[in-house]
């Protein structure tokens, strides 16, 4: 052996989930400038083991030594940072919300505030080297934004930003060539070669042999949590490891004996074409696995998808199917279990027909429905009343497959049904696969493990979207699975053709890309109600017009920016319409005579808005309910203040609304400012990219080093100063205060976002248009009453333009997928 | 066997939480007494009469909570206001009975509209109601000029005056639409559905539930409740005005979160939600008794409002970062 710096040694690692235990003794040691090859099944533990050395999950035992041992109590993601510890994930851990060259500087900024002047620009060429580094020539634009970014080009920016750490002495690269193509795959081989003769070490896991075989040095050989075998590579040889890894799975003897039989057709699909998917023809008879195969992301979960769709409504008539469909998947977060159930309701949920009596569910027929599979699948647990989460991934895996048989289906689609499950529950899986052929069932197989698709009868193996090729019986083995899968490749035609469209910008794409801008719709909408009200009523147009139009708009364009804030965070404020009559109430009563009283008091109100942050951050319950009981909290305060409506706007405040800005009328030289202040705090500062990125991805900051409580305070205290802001308009324009004048400002803050651009599912949004928004829907009663239409429809009309609004940006978004 | 008993019992709580809802409810029932010197069974019963409403329109609310992906009905407190103008008109002029079935149509039609826009057009929940209550609140303000809403002699009677075994109708009302909730959110395919649909929408497709379908249901629901609530408050009202369902819109979300309903979806409690409403009327009513000024009343009851969601939303577990 050779002599090598050792730079990590982990000993005797246990980490516990609840009830499965996912590191089991697991020991590796290090060394500087090795590349070792991580290997195992899945839910070996390589990914814990991984979350282990970034310090992201503490462990229950052992120990973590570097050049001196570590306290594995105070270990954490930061520790390990410090360390040079990076890793590029395999759920990547980026900010689609934010552009390329943004995901950068998150992990490489200080954590200040506000950037230099121009460290924008700084920061796009400086992501554009990283990138190159280990993906020379990669053809991507670091202005766009990681949503627009195809999977493979993700997962470049991914691996890179890893691999750019500064002080980097141990790269973590989980699957880190999923979705890469074949010759971006060898461009990362020969830079992380590149890195390790610096003396960076590298784990490097993957489920593909050949690529360890090629791109590493040593091996680890990890199953059931603990390591089972490792040496240099040349020690060992691909048969080794797969016999290693326990992968050798008894063919069945049955197989491919199947009379051909047209009756018998379950499914047949003649040139299906949808998506990924071009001219598919095929077909499952009764009694039969059907596997459909190929390299990962060539149509399969796709051709899925579109089968199981068609039991529910026949979309493409080239799909014909002759039976009730049922779905197993072994993407169990995502597409299977119910976690607040337990195994009873969870296999049951397909067959509750079974269990009804009377039109109600036959508590003693459940019970016994539940308990019959129960039995049959020998689940390891107390009771079918377990909590499925109590389970281990293999035994929620049989309740899935309960789910699939208990329906009675006579087609089976099977996505994965095997995937971290440990070899014994596999076994008892395909066994269930034989049970069901012999009942006369059709099963249809997708799996990401070559081997499994020893289990079928048949193999379509697609490329590209396209059936390629079809294996039948004894030619049914992972050698010619391979070969197939990789037919036609040589070309590589997919990610040339793709560089091709990227290029292609014409004028229509630009007229497209405006149109597609969150803040034309709410623009347009400005423009054409305010076209309407000036051809109503030219007068409008002038200085004074303007002034009085728009005059009551300003209170909304603060509210809704605040609402916006919170919003972005992925929350939403029900209080802000109380919350501003308070604000309103305290400057008509206290800022005149006692204007320190009053200035503090609005500082504390803001510092109270930071406490709501940090009271949903730190309690993890949902906005909505803080803010409603906060808005009750608002309108008390209010009241102590002033019982009654009353008080007068100061005089300074008034000042400011009434100035004569030279030909531009003050309300929108205010609105502009608000835009123009809101924009640059979140498109433009630095801290701004921080508050985008909680909103869409808070684990990737968290990892980044920033702090998600403090991100969320600021978020509040801002939207609390924009309610501040409201409040003072709502006094200049009403000249006096009434806490309960401004409920209604709630709802329709909430209208003006939307309008505006901005969506539910945080981390977007758009200043100038939900400015403009605020100013179209105030507009509207203006424009109602030019049109002689009664007053009364006033908010019906806001929720038409509303409803309108969303279903344009349907279409547009639809345009956007194709 | 000290300690199994223990566990078993905490299991139980876990798995009832509106446990808590009905103790906070005899907890200010008792408070009352205090205060007012007077512990009597008919301050409970004045006070769950008047909770029937808030009991019949969080029933609803809590169906759309649970159906998942962050669903609220934000246009019951307007729906609420239609019905009760609405049915006092058709009642007049048409008969109790076909007034209120064609006043409970036009709620369900609200109801499928609400489920078009929200499935169709993939407006989110929350944004789809806030729309359609802006609509439905222009109709209010439109019939309102033309009528009064005063509800038919015989039905302000049966919410006012009439007595059954010395307790307002409104009560067995209650008790009857929570019994019925419970036998549809639990025994029937519907209420599975509902529930499947409410933890993850994907799985539950993929498991069979037909997500359309259960979502609709689940805003028809609410919205015929509402309306049902809005006939039964005009009546009690001895009127219907434009806002009258305001007051609402809070604690129609707040009982049902307080009793145990996951706002997340895929949770929900009826149990919980019928003692959170009577929670929330009773503390209304002990502020009430209180003679406390009304900034005060509002600060303790939002105060306690927080303390108590606080309390009642159970902490996460969350295992992957």
């Amino acid at each position: 052996m050779e002599n090598k710096n050792h730079f990590l040694r982990l000993e005797d690692i246990y980490k516990i989930f609840g009830h499965t235990i996912a590191l089991q003794g697991m020991s590796l040691d290090i060394n500087q400038g090795e590349i070792i090859g991580l290997v195992g099944p899945n839910g070996a533990g390589k990914s814990t083991l991984m979350k282990v050395i970034t310090g992201v999950y503490p462990i229950e035992k052992g120990r973590i030594v570097f050049d001196v041992e570590v306290n594995t109590d105070s270990y954490d993601a930061n520790q390990a940072k410090r360390a040079g510890i990076a890793c590029a994930y395999q759920e990547l851990s980026l900010c689609s919300n934010l552009s390329v060259y943004e995901n950068f500087m998150v992990n490489h900024l200080d954590h200040k505030p506000f950037g230099k002047m121009g460290w924008r620009k700084e920061a796009m060429v400086v992501s554009d080297e990283y990138l190159s580094e280990i993906f020379p020539n990669h053809g991507i634009d670091v202005k766009t934004k990681v949503s627009d970014l195809s999977l493979s080009q993700r997962q470049m920016v991914e691996i890179a930003r890893a691999a750019s750490y500064k002080g980097l002495k141990l790269l973590v690269l989980d699957e880190p060539t999923s979705s890469l193509t074949s010759n971006r795959i060898i461009q990362l081989h020969e830079s992380i070669k590149k890195l390790a003769d610096t003396g960076v070490s590298i784990i490097y896991i993957s489920h593909k042999l050949d690529e360890i075989d090629q791109a590493c040095d040593q091996v680890v050989i990890m199953k059931g949590g603990s390591c089972t075998w490792s040496g240099h590579i040349s020690e060992t040889s691909t048969e080794q490891i797969v016999e290693l890894l326990g992968g050798e799975v008894k063919t069945s003897s049955s197989r491919g004996e199947h009379v051909d039989n047209k009756n018998d057709t379950v499914l047949e699909i003649t040139d299906l074409c949808a998506g990924q998917l071009k001219n598919v023809n095929l077909a499952v008879r009764k009694g039969e696995i059907v596997g459909i195969a190929g390299l990962a992301g060539s149509g399969q979960k796709a051709l899925l998808k579109e089968i199981y769709s068609s039991g529910f409504r026949s979309k493409h008539s080239a799909i014909k199917l002759k039976s009730e469909i049922s779905y197993v998947s072994g993407d169990r977060n995502n597409e299977g279990v119910f976690k607040l159930w337990n195994i009873k309701d969870n296999i049951l949920v397909s067959s509750l027909k079974k269990s009804v009596s009377k039109g109600l569910i036959n508590r003693k027929k459940y019970d016994e429905n539940a308990q019959f599979w129960y039995d049959k699948l020998k689940f390891k647990a107390e009771g079918i009343d377990d909590d499925i989460t109590s389970l281990s991934g293999g035994n929620q895996q049989k309740a899935l497959i309960a789910r699939g048989l208990a329906n009675d289906s006579d087609l089976i689609i099977m996505n994965d049904p095997t995937c971290g499950v440990d070899i014994e529950t596999k076994q008892e899986i395909y066994k269930l696969f034989e049970e069901a052929k012999e009942q006369g069932k059709a099963v249809i197989l997708h799996s990401t493990e070559d081997l499994e698709m020893e289990q079928c009868d048949r193999v379509y193996v697609l490329h590209d979207g396209e059936v390629i090729s079809e294996l039948k019986g004894a030619e049914i083995n992972v050698k010619n699975l391979v070969t197939a899968s990789f037919k036609e490749i040589t070309g590589n035609t997919r990610s040339s053709s793709s560089a091709a469209d990227e290029n292609q910008s014409g004028i229509k794409d630009r007229l497209l890309s405006l149109l597609k801008s969150r803040s034309f719709l709410p623009i347009f909408t400005f423009l054409l109600i305010m076209g309407i009200n000036i051809a109503l009523k030219p007068r409008v147009l002038s200085y004074n017009g303007l002034t009085l139009l728009l005059g009551s708009a300003v209170p909304l364009v603060f509210i809704a920016l605040g609402q916006m804030f919170l919003v972005v965070s992925g929350g939403i404020d029900m209080g802000n319409g109380m919350a501003v009559g308070m604000v309103n109430v305290i400057v008509a009563f206290t800022v005149l005579n006692t204007p320190g009283l009053g200035v503090l008091f609005l500082i504390l109100f803001i510092m109270m808005y930071g406490a709501m942050g940090a009271m949903i951050h730190l309690t993890k319950i949902p906005a909505i309910v803080v803010t409603l009981g906060a808005s009750f909290i608002w309108l008390g305060l209010g009241l102590i203040i002033s019982p009654t409506p009353g008080g007068i706007a100061p005089t300074w405040l008034k000042a400011i609304f009434s100035f004569k800005f030279p030909f531009i009328p003050m309300p929108l030289v205010i609105s502009a400012l608000a835009a123009f202040l809101t924009f640059w705090i979140l498109k433009r500062s630095k801290y701004g990219m921080i508050i985008n990125g909680v909103g869409s991805n808070p684990a990737a900051i968290s990892r980044a080093g920033w702090s998600h409580l403090v991100a969320m305070v600021v978020i509040y205290m801002v939207s609390g100063l924009m309610v501040v802001l409201a409040g003072l308009s709502v006094t200049a324009v009403a000249n006096g205060g009434d806490t309960n004048a401004y409920a209604n400002y709630q709802m329709l803050s909430i209208a003006t976002i939307i309008l505006g651009g901005c969506e539910f599912k945080g981390g977007i949004s758009s200043p100038v248009g939900v400015v403009a928004g605020a100013l179209a829907i105030s507009s509207i009663s203006a424009m109602l009453t030019f049109l002689k239409i009664n007053s009364n429809l006033q908010t019906a009309v806001t929720g038409f333009i509303l409803i309108a609004a969303l279903a344009i940006k349907l279409v547009t978004k639809k345009g956007e997928a194709k | 066997m000290m300690n199994t008993a223990k566990v078993n019992a905490s299991k139980w709580i876990g798995r009832n939480i509106w446990i808590w809802a009905a103790l906070g409810s005899l907890v200010m029932w008792v408070l009352i007494g205090a205060v007012t010197g007077r512990m009597t069974m008919g301050t409970l019963i004045t006070n769950a009469t008047l909770a029937s409403f808030l009991i019949l329109l969080s029933m609803g609310q809590m169906t759309v909570i649970t159906s998942g992906e962050g669903s609220i009905d934000l246009s019951i407190q307007y729906t609420v206001a239609l019905s009760a103008y609405v049915s006092s008109v058709l009642m007049v002029r048409m008969g109790i009975v076909p007034g209120l079935i064609i006043t409970l149509a036009i709620c369900a039609l609200i109801g499928i509209i609400n489920g078009t826009i929200n499935m169709y057009l993939k407006v989110p929940a929350m944004i789809t109601t806030l729309a359609m209550g802006f609509i439905i609140y222009s109709a209010v303000l439109m019939i309102s000029t033309h009528t009064t809403g005063m509800p038919v002699m015989s039905v302000s009677f049966f919410t006012q005056k009439l007595r059954v075994f010395g307790v307002s109708p409104l009560n067995f009302i209650a008790i009857i639409i929570s019994v019925l909730m419970w036998v549809l959110l639990y025994k029937t395919q519907f209420g599975k559905h509902l529930h499947a649909a409410g933890q993850n929408r994907l799985a539950a497709e993929l498991a069979g539930v037909r997500i359309v379908r259960t979502v609709f249901k689940s805003f028809i629901l609410s919205s015929v409740l509402a309306g049902f609530t809005g006939t039964l408050l005009g009546g009690y009202f001895g009127g219907a005005f434009q806002d009258m369902g305001l007051s609402y819109l809070l604690t129609s979300i707040a009982a049902p979160v307080i009793g145990g309903t996951s706002v997340a979806g895929g949770k929900s409690s009826v149990a919980g939600t019928f003692f959170g409403a009577l929670f929330l009327t009773l503390l209304v009513a002990l502020l009430n008794v209180s003679r406390l000024p009304a900034s005060a009343q509002n600060l303790i009851q939002g105060g306690l409002l927080i303390v108590v969601l606080v309390a009642s939303v159970p902490k996460k577990q969350t295992q992957n970062v």
